[in-house]
C-alpha cells in the first residue's frame, strides 16, 4: 500500500526541474568518477534511469555495476556485441 | 571486517576453475579495502527470510529486499537469481570488486556481501527515494 500510495504521489507530481538538474549532474559526477578519477576506470555499460537511485534530497547514486567493465589504456577496440538491458 | 579481496577468492575458488573467466577482473582483485560479510541467518532475519512483503524491486540479476540489521541499519539486500551459473557469480564478483573500491557520494555504497552455499547477496545502503524511472513512469 505505501508503494502504491508512492507511486501515485509520484505521477501526480512528478520531478521538478531542479530535481532533475541535480540528478543530471550528480549521475554525470558519478559516472565522471568511475570514467577518469577511479583505479581502475570503469565502463558501467547498464546506465539507465532505473539504475539511478535517488536519496531523499534527490541526490542521485549510480546503482547496478553488474555488466561494468574495466577501461583498458589506450584501447580503441571495435565494440562486437551490444549490452546492457531493457530499460 | 574482513578483506574484501580474501572474501572473493575464497568464493571463486570453490565456484570458478576457468582462469579466462577471471581474467576481465584480474586487475580489480588487489584491493584492500574492506566489506563485511553477512551470513544467510543474519539477512534471513533482516528480511523476514526474504518475504514479499519486504521487495523493493527485481531486476535482470536478482531480487532487492528492504532489511533492517540488528543495529537498526536499513539496507538493501540484493539476492543473485538461484539459479547460481558461472556468468551470474561473474555479475556478482564484477559488482562486489568495483563497489568494494569505488566511494563516490553519487555511487551506491556496498556494506556486505553473503556467500553461503549457493546464495549470492550484496548488502547496500538503502536508498529511500526510489529511482528515477519511478519518478518518471511511476513504476
Amino acid at each position: 500500500m505505501l508503494f502504491f500510495l508512492a507511486g501515485v504521489d509520484r505521477i501526480n507530481h512528478p520531478l521538478d526541474w531542479e530535481a532533475r538538474k541535480k540528478i543530471a549532474l550528480g549521475a554525470a559526477r558519478g559516472l565522471a568518477y568511475l570514467h577518469e578519477d577511479s583505479n581502475p576506470r570503469v565502463i558501467h555499460r547498464d546506465f539507465k534511469a532505473s539504475n539511478v537511485l535517488l536519496e531523499d534530497d534527490f541526490t542521485p547514486k549510480v546503482s547496478d555495476f553488474g555488466l561494468a567493465r574495466e577501461a583498458t589504456e589506450g584501447s580503441h577496440s571495435i565494440p562486437t556485441r551490444v549490452v546492457g538491458t531493457f530499460g | 571486517m574482513i578483506d574484501c579481496f580474501a572474501a572473493m577468492e575464497s568464493m571463486l575458488s570453490s565456484r570458478i576453475t576457468s582462469s579466462s573467466s577471471m581474467s576481465h577482473t584480474s586487475n580489480l582483485t588487489t584491493s584492500a579495502l574492506s566489506v563485511k560479510t553477512f551470513s544467510l541467518s543474519e539477512l534471513e532475519k533482516a528480511t523476514d527470510k526474504f518475504s514479499s512483503q519486504r521487495l523493493l524491486g527485481e531486476g535482470g540479476f536478482g531480487r532487492v529486499y528492504h532489511g533492517r540489521l540488528d543495529d537498526g541499519t536499513d539496507v538493501a539486500v540484493k539476492q543473485l537469481r538461484r539459479e547460481i551459473h558461472q556468468s551470474g557469480d561473474r555479475e556478482f564478483t564484477v559488482e562486489v570488486e568495483m563497489l568494494c573500491r569505488f566511494h563516490h557520494r553519487n555511487l551506491v555504497k556496498l556494506i556486505g556481501i553473503c556467500t553461503e552455499g549457493h546464495k549470492r547477496c550484496m548488502v547496500y545502503e538503502l536508498i529511500r527515494n526510489g529511482s528515477v524511472e519511478s519518478h518518471l513512469h511511476g513504476k
